[in-house]
């Protein structure tokens, strides 16, 4: 997961699945899902803004 | 136009990430069906486990009862030759004290004859005249010397040569007669006596003889039995030997009981099972073998089965290599002592039989030299 101009971005490479146990791979969901619905809110807050 | 420039940056993560977390969902269904597959083959793995050792208890169990049967076979078989060495040697003790006993009485005869040729000597001397001494040695010398020529010619079956001896004889005796004069009559009787005696003790002699060599005999008889003994500790040998080996039959023979109870694989049941069989039987035909062998040998017993048995053995190995792989070992297993039962059960009489046979010869020799 690297930060870019206050982006996240989760790179595949960066992770090795198939070394991952179950728990980690849950965890790692998690977070990407909040991640998502974050980015969605401030996509729509933004159209908001716009309109 | 800023805030469109931040959501095409914010649509563009979210794709990004959407295509990340299906790929991190992917691996995580992989990775669950997978953690279930490797489950399911433990616990595949622990019922063979468990099913295996729930068997193994039972067939070792019958196993081992079977090795104790082949066990004791050979066991049976060993106590009945010794007790048949047994009587023999004992037969043989009484025939030798009875030759012993005969052999002093023919000894004690003897030796009485011996002390009568000696008192027929001693008054057949005392009825010669003095003066007349030399004349009768002389013809004396000469008539034992014609005797020994008319024995000789008896012996030669040589007529001519016995018809004149019997002339001759005549003659001697007459001069003998002659210069015995009034004696002569007493004289002749004697001397009659003294012949009968003296064939006797020939005879006896020769009895004695015979009788030692018969006791001669009878002592390299028991260094047979000896011999005998020898056989039977061997025997006893492989019997221990067919022991160990059982173990190790029934080793194969569980595989094969795992093989189609837990895998379902008849045909490597099938070759396990038989593998088993042929290595029992093989143990067996080596016992039967060196029993029946040891026996020809030690007790020359002339008969023609050994070679027939060795052959079904032959046979019946071959049936369970090509033929019988359908049976089951407990089938092939019973064929297997059945036939090692008939064996035995064979052999046993053949051998009481020959043992009988051997003693009548040995008590009917005995009661002809009596």
């Amino acid at each position: 997961m690297e930060e870019k101009d206050g982006l996240i971005v989760y790179q595949e490479k960066m992770y090795n699945l198939d070394m991952m146990s179950e728990l980690e791979m849950d965890a790692l969901i998690d977070q990407i899902e909040k991640r998502q619905e974050e980015l969605e809110n401030k996509i729509l807050k933004l159209i908001d803004n716009e309109v | 136009m800023e805030d469109q420039g931040v959501i095409a940056d914010y649509l563009d993560e979210l794709k990004t990430n959407t295509i990340i977390l299906a790929k991190i969902k992917n691996a995580k269904v992989k990775k669950v069906l997978d953690g279930r597959k490797n489950k399911a083959v433990a616990a595949k793995e622990q019922y063979i486990v468990t099913e295996a050792k729930k068997y193994s208890v039972d067939i070792l169990e019958e196993q081992n009862v079977k090795t104790e049967n082949v066990r004791n076979i050979s066991k049976n078989h060993i106590k009945e030759y010794k007790e048949i060495s047994e009587n023999v040697c004992k037969s043989y003790i009484a025939c030798h004290q009875d030759a012993s006993i005969e052999v002093v009485n023919l000894e004690a005869q003897r030796i009485e004859n011996m002390k009568e040729i000696k008192v027929y000597n001693d008054f057949k001397e005392g009825l010669v005249k003095k003066e007349k001494m030399p004349d009768f040695i002389k013809v004396s010398t000469n008539l034992k010397q014609a005797k020994t020529i008319k024995k000789i010619a008896e012996k030669n079956k040589d007529d001519n040569a016995l018809e004149k001896t019997n002339i001759e004889i005549s003659n001697l005796k007459n001069q003998q007669d002659n210069i015995l004069g009034e004696n002569a009559s007493a004289f002749n009787e004697v001397d009659a006596r003294l012949e009968c005696t003296l064939k006797e003790n020939e005879e006896l002699k020769e009895s004695i003889g015979k009788m030692s060599n018969k006791m001669e005999e009878m002592e390299n008889a028991n260094l047979d039995l000896d011999k005998e003994e020898q056989i039977h500790e061997e025997v006893s040998q492989s019997s221990n030997k067919i022991a160990k080996v059982g173990m190790g039959i029934a080793k194969i023979a569980l595989a094969g009981y795992i093989a189609k109870r837990v895998m379902g694989s008849k045909a490597l049941e099938a070759f396990l099972v038989n593998k088993a069989c042929k290595k029992l039987a093989f143990c067996s035909l080596k016992l039967e073998k060196q029993i029946i062998e040891g026996y020809i040998a030690s007790k020359n017993i002339n008969i023609s089965k050994p070679k027939q048995y060795i052959k079904s053995s032959l046979s019946f190995i071959e049936g369970v290599k090509n033929n019988d792989k359908t049976l089951g070992f407990n089938e092939n297993l019973s064929r297997g002592a059945k036939f090692g039962q008939l064996v035995a059960k064979d052999i046993k009489a053949k051998v009481k039989e020959k043992t009988k046979e051997n003693i009548l010869e040995k008590t009917l020799e005995k009661g002809e030299e009596r």
